[in-house]
């Protein structure tokens, strides 16, 4: 008993040290000497994954740009929120960033879920990683060939369809909630743990369709293992060229896109936060990140740091709306 | 096919590719050693440094980490009860009371033959059927996936032995693995507010505090009865002629139930493992050598695990879909070179894909070479004294666990398992079976809920598929079968009570 309580003071003591160094350190961050040291990228999901990918991509162009090693850290849990909220207890000092998706920005706040942090009293937007849309595709052996063929077909047989979703309050399935609610039709949710088994179940055609992640399908596609209906972007999609969007397909407005966002804790001095700014836009010039960018269906997108916020505010307000008109219940 | 497997040598036997080839087994059979820090550790941490490497080569070398963790997960179970990698969990039950007999040399050795034959099963099936068998995986639906955990989970209960005792632990291992978020309603359970618990307990450190931190508290009380003289000889280490006989019939069990588990992206090493050890048991003629160093139950677990990390790759390569955590960091390492896997790879990038495989066969003989020598110093490990021995450990597991994800509440996980496991050890319960559960309780669930999602409720429809259905008759019957034989046992146990009684 007595060794625990000595433990628990002296990691209270080191704890309290090392915190104060930082402190310390936070506030000799000069903007001129920004980075003197390697910078931390973190990102709320494993290594390996879509989003890691993507941050390990830029961080290698950030590391060129700022001087500095920019390493990733993965952080991964509770949709994401683990990392952020890792991010947003940082000292706001530049040397710890973060790789905010839709779920940990948005989506798991609006569904009435604690995160841990409020995005935008705890944390600073920096910008814009990328956008990617989604494909709304179907198993092999479906009848309806187009989107207006499948929602007729959906309304002539109703609750008969299933669609899959990579989980509860994902984009995926908030997406399809809300076609579901703009188009009258009835679809039974089959919610999966992720993405790959999602697409394991579309491809062995034991669930009729999903609202799947570009770069996966679009392979998938060109073999012929689903159906792509239309894609979510408000554009086609650089992968497959010949699948019409949402939009052209009769819903007007429909757009789904995931997307990144780079984030500080709150209160990172300006100056640091345009060093940022400028490393992760001419990142999204570099050729050899538009050519990656390319290959994985990404739209490159260069936003200063206001301009990042106002687009939060703006997808903040959209799947608001998506998530009241589609009446997904909250928790 | 022969061209094929040609260009796949000519791709491997490069001398970068052999290097790293050599790098990937050895580093991935050290960090397999060490308790804590498994190959997905391992592989997390490498993937940046793929960066710089030809996507072939980079895959090479993360997937001899891989597979040579899985054989070196095993030594630590063998010589410390310590299992370094989940999988190798089920080796302990029979590895360490080897070791604890003096035949500790002998199970490494056969740990390396069986890990070989399993290995090379799982390659040969990856090449010559790796396509056909991805198709087959895909046919197997939610109801399918439910009726192949249920068939696992009733398989290693209803194996003789305690099995009131295994019972317990499979249903403390289910109830754990309902901790978490709720697949199908997004509700949390258990998580009492903690973020970290959202995605379930982590089984690294769930496995690492029940065997690992366990096993050192148990050794400070125990720490004379040790024996630490035990003589090395090159004798010592070989298995003898029987030993050989004995392992052939289990190694071929093994294998072949690795081989299919491994295929389904929804299964995976753990539960490949358990099931070949449940097999063994369930077709020896005498039960009761099985946790008293059994030396089929070595060869036949370790011989599973080692061909499903081989098969693995066959969903992961052939149609894009990772089987498993570590199967994904290698997709990863794909697509940061900007090639997006998919069922087009085999066709579009032919040089990664035979270079790979060519690989494997090249890592698998790497590993066998650079083991049976290693035995002997392996053995010597057991001389130490466990007071160096097991701080190292308990360090090594607390790295590996935080490294995971970097948490330190998975740090504490540890530390309450640990406590939990000594507790459980001191009641003479076993943890292999809790793992058990917890593995495949997640997967029942979810599956049997989405099933009957798409079934409409009707559990009918669940049964009239007929995968489904005669996966769950397979069950019925095991379950039927052990409670005749139960019935009978007790049946004869009364019998020779009463027969004394009447005579007199």
């Amino acid at each position: 008993m007595k060794t625990s309580i000595w433990k628990k003071l002296s990691s209270t003591i080191a704890a309290v040290t090392i915190g104060g160094l930082a402190v310390i350190n936070a506030g000799m961050a000069i903007a001129d000497e920004y980075p003197s040291k390697p910078v931390t990228l973190v990102v709320g999901f494993p290594p390996g994954g879509s989003t890691d990918v993507v941050a390990r991509i830029l961080a290698k162009s950030m590391t060129k740009t700022l001087g500095q090693p920019v390493l990733v850290e993965n952080r991964a849990g509770a949709g994401g929120t683990v990392g952020i909220g890792h991010v947003a207890s940082s000292a706001p000092d530049g040397y710890t960033l973060g790789v905010s998706g839709v779920g940990a920005s948005i989506l798991l706040n609006a569904l009435g879920r604690e995160t841990g942090y409020n995005i935008d009293t705890d944390l600073d937007v920096i910008g814009v990683m990328g956008t990617l849309g989604l494909v709304i595709a179907g198993r092999n052996g479906l009848e309806p060939k187009t989107l207006q063929e499948l929602i007729k077909f959906a309304k002539n047989n109703p609750g008969k369809l299933t669609y899959g979703s990579s989980g509860i309050g994902t984009p995926g399935h908030l997406a399809m909630e809300y076609l579901k609610s703009v188009a009258g039709v009835d679809l039974l949710h089959i919610p999966y743990k992720g993405n790959t088994p999602l697409m394991n179940d579309v491809l062995g055609g034991h669930v009729d369709i999903a609202l799947l992640t570009t770069p996966g399908t679009a392979e998938q596609v060109r073999a012929g293992g689903v159906h792509p209906f239309a894609v979510t972007s408000p554009e086609r999609s650089s992968l497959m060229p010949q699948v019409p969007t949402a939009i052209e397909g009769g819903f007007d407005g429909y757009t789904a896109t995931l997307w990144n966002l780079l984030v500080t804790p709150e209160g990172t001095p300006s100056d640091i936060q345009m060093k940022l700014s400028k490393a992760l836009n001419s990142a999204m010039q570099d050729e050899e990140v538009l050519a990656s960018y390319k290959k994985k269906g990404l739209a490159p997108t260069i936003k200063t740091p206001a301009e990042a916020t106002q687009f939060l505010e703006s997808e903040r307000a959209k799947w608001k709306k998506v998530i009241s008109e589609a009446g997904v219940q909250k928790k | 096919m022969f061209e094929n497997i040609l260009l796949g040598f000519s791709t491997a036997f490069t001398a970068t590719n052999l290097l790293y080839c050599f790098l990937g087994v050895f580093l991935g059979t050290f960090i397999g050693v060490l308790p804590g820090l498994g190959s997905l550790a391992a592989i997390s941490m490498l993937l940046p440094l793929t960066f710089y490497l030809e996507p072939t080569t980079a895959l090479i070398m993360l997937g001899g980490i891989y597979y040579g963790g899985e054989y070196g997960g095993s030594i630590a179970s063998i010589l410390l009860n310590l299992p370094g990698t989940p999988s190798a969990a089920v080796t302990c039950l029979d590895g360490n009371p080897m070791a604890k007999q003096g035949r500790a040399g002998v199970a490494l050795f056969i740990t390396a033959i069986a890990s070989f034959v399993g290995g090379s099963v799982g390659i040969i099936a990856l090449m010559a059927f790796g396509p056909a068998i991805a198709k087959v995986g895909l046919s197997f639906g939610p109801s399918d996936y439910f009726a192949l955990m249920l068939l696992g989970l009733v398989a290693t209960v209803t194996v003789g032995g305690q099995v009131r005792k295994g019972l317990i632990m499979v249903i403390l291992g289910l109830l754990l693995g309902t901790v978490g978020t709720d697949v199908t309603s997004g509700d949390f359970r258990y998580t009492f507010g903690f973020l970290e618990l959202r995605d379930g307990v982590s089984l690294v450190g769930m496995a690492m505090g029940l065997f690992g931190i366990a096993e050192v508290i148990n050794s400070i009380k125990g720490s004379n009865e040790r024996k630490v003289t035990e003589k090395i000889t090159a004798r010592s280490m070989m298995p003898t002629k029987e030993d050989m006989k004995k392992i052939i019939a289990p190694m071929a069990r093994g294998s072949s139930i690795g081989g299919f588990l491994g295929a389904l992206p929804g299964a995976g090493t753990v539960i490949a493992a358990f099931l070949a050890y449940a097999m063994e048991v369930r077709v020896a003629k005498d039960k009761t050598r099985f946790g008293n160093g059994a030396i089929e139950g070595v060869a036949a677990p370790e011989s599973a695990n080692n061909a499903a990390a081989q098969t693995a790759f066959i969903p992961t390569l052939t149609i894009g879909i990772p089987g498993s955590a570590t199967m994904s960091i290698m997709l990863g390492a794909l697509m940061i070179h900007g090639i997006t896997p998919g069922p087009l790879l085999i066709t579009d990038h032919p040089t990664i894909f035979w270079g790979l495989i060519a690989s494997f066969w090249i890592g698998n003989v790497f590993l066998l070479v650079l083991n049976i020598p290693l035995i002997g110093m392996w053995v010597r490990v057991l001389q130490f004294p466990y007071k160096y021995i097991y701080p190292v450990v308990i360090a090594l597991i607390c790295i590996g666990v935080f490294s995971m994800r970097t948490s330190v509440f998975d740090v504490c996980l540890v530390v309450i398992f640990g406590a939990l496991g000594y507790l459980l050890q001191r009641a003479g319960y076993q943890a292999a079976p809790l793992i058990l559960g917890f593995v495949l309780g997640p997967m029942l669930e979810e599956n049997l809920r989405r099933a009957m999602l798409m079934a409409r409720g009707d559990v009918f429809q669940l049964i009239a598929d007929p995968l489904t259905g005669s996966i769950l008759a397979l069950s019925a019957m095991m379950l039927i079968w052990a409670f005749a034989c139960g019935l009978k046992s007790l049946l004869n146990k009364r019998k020779i009570k009463i027969l004394p009684e009447g005579e007199a």
